[in-house]
């Protein structure tokens, strides 16, 4: 069955998009995008920062909380959790860790083994060869065998 | 004037139109109400471990036969349904029928009280207690690991951390090595233009939607280009389908752990670490290169998260790894019809060939 083409708007938006989109991605990538992107990071804390500065000030006059005593209290929260956290993980981590080491003793015990990197060393296999490259050189330089 | 046709032609041609404007016209307002959005992360699991927030899901199946299980780390910034988004269109559901017994590790949503998780959290708690639950559960003596994107990197620090581990092998997909060319954010604060704990917010986490923001800039005209593809195949279902469960994954990004990412920023951004192989988790020297299990590297040639320049210092770690590229993006590698075609066969053939098969069913 013959594929439908793409109606007229989409060739023209695709016809602008190729034209436009590298050079806005490039843009993305380059010195003055990142100088801006931080210059509008820079701005946007200090903004947020005298707003709710001036906000904590209003609102402590009226003897009310403001924003930042609750970011406040949510990070007393969180370490307690935190706190809470560990005590049970000491109490329940006993069985874990004696697994841990006994695997590490075992390990240890072992004749060490012969590396078993040799085996990816082999030429790539077919699926490798044909669904992509494979890499080829020792220096690391990715080639393709095809 | 243009002849118009006998009238039956005519009125099939019209016929059509209003049909197909009906169905354009019903997507379009399904899909700008979000109703009728398709479900994601299907497959039938279980949880078999949790800590904190992390929970350990083993997929159901009846059908294992390839031995040691495998565990797919996700990365810290997005949901791991992306592994599993759609019935038919699934990584996870292809390794099941496949005959891998598979596990998936889901770091949950952080919050303030996770803001304080590092990558010694990462790789030397969570990912070493999984790995034990796994091979509990499973009964087995060995794993594979399988990391995507920054779950690459933790898999990498897990098994360089970890040789008492028995891992059977390694394979990590689209990961950045050099994070010094990942874009405009990385560059920011490799240059120091910007302050990484600017970033955080009240919770002492990048909230998901700077996450979202960074990796917009990467690709400009991504959005937009999306949405023209919608519009364009409004008409049919099953794209549209496709489009929500993929593009809601792609917007549903969780935040970034804070003091984790200030890590990331300090030794892998500024300090180029990893790259360098210059790593200390728990004042421990880490090497790379001393991992001594077999390792599969898999690249998406078209990846614009993670280019190629960032990912090409592996080599230069694991000089051994078996290095595969595929004509697709980030995510590419696992959804769509082309992974479903080659890269995953691909990657499952690797897989299985460093695995054991038995054929005793389900254990």
């Amino acid at each position: 069955m013959a594929e439908r083409s793409a109606p007229k708007w989409k060739q023209a938006f695709d016809l602008v998009e190729k034209a436009i989109g590298p050079r806005l991605n490039a843009f993305a990538r380059s010195e003055e995008f990142a100088t801006l992107a931080a210059l509008n990071r820079r701005t946007q804390v200090e903004v947020s920062r005298r707003l709710e500065h001036a906000s904590r000030r209003a609102l402590h006059v009226m003897n009310l909380p403001a924003g930042s005593d609750m970011n406040r209290l949510l990070t007393q929260i969180a370490h307690l959790e935190r706190e809470v956290r560990d005590l049970r993980k000491q109490l329940g981590d006993r069985a874990d860790a004696e697994t841990l080491a006994a695997l590490a003793a075992r390990r240890a015990a072992e004749p060490s083994p012969p590396p078993r990197r040799a085996a990816t060393r082999a030429k790539p296999t077919a699926k490798e060869v044909t669904h992509g490259r494979a890499r080829g050189s020792s220096n690391g330089a990715r080639t393709d065998p095809s | 004037m243009a002849a118009l046709g006998d009238p039956a032609t005519v009125l099939e041609r019209i016929r059509r139109d209003v049909d197909r404007a009906t169905v354009r016209t019903r997507n379009g307002l399904k899909h700008l109400a979000g109703i009728g959005r398709p479900e994601v992360g299907c497959s039938p699991k279980d949880v078999v471990w949790q800590r904190d927030k992390v929970r350990l899901y083993r997929y159901q199946s009846t059908q294992r036969r390839i031995r040691p299980p495998l565990l797919l780390v996700m990365s810290l910034v997005s949901k791991p349904y992306v592994l599993d988004l759609r019935p038919g269109n699934s990584f996870i559901e292809a390794l099941v029928a496949r005959g891998f017994d598979v596990y998936s590790l889901d770091w949950g949503i952080p919050d303030a009280v996770e803001s304080q998780n590092t990558f010694e959290t990462y790789c030397d708690e969570y990912l070493p207690l999984a790995s034990m639950a796994v091979l509990r559960e499973s009964d087995s003596d060995e794993l594979t690991v399988f990391g995507y994107c920054f779950g690459g990197v933790l898999s990498l620090l897990f098994a360089a951390g970890h040789p008492h581990i028995p891992i059977r092998s390694l394979a990590v997909m689209a990961t950045p090595i050099d994070f010094a060319v990942m874009g405009p954010t990385s560059a920011l604060l490799r240059d120091g233009r910007l302050v990484p704990e600017t970033l955080l917010d009240e919770t002492g986490n990048v909230p998901a939607r700077t996450v979202l923001d960074g990796l917009k800039t990467l690709q400009a005209t991504g959005d937009i280009t999306t949405y023209a593809a919608l519009l364009n195949n409004l008409e049919n279902s099953d794209y549209v389908a496709a489009h929500q469960a993929l593009n809601g994954w792609a917007s549903d990004h969780i935040p970034f752990p804070g003091a984790c990412f200030l890590q990331t920023a300090e030794w892998f951004m500024r300090d180029n670490r990893l790259a360098e192989n210059r790593v200390v988790l728990s004042g421990r020297e880490l090497d790379i290169g001393s991992i001594s299990c077999p390792v599969l590297n898999v690249v998406g040639d078209a990846d614009h998260i993670v280019p190629l320049a960032s990912n090409l210092p592996i080599l230069d770690l694991l000089p051994a790894a078996a290095d595969v590229h595929f004509p697709a993006g980030h995510v590419g590698l696992i959804i769509g019809r082309n992974a479903q075609r080659h890269s995953i066969p691909g990657m499952a053939d690797w897989l299985e060939e460093h695995s054991l098969t038995d054929h005793r069913g389900d254990r």
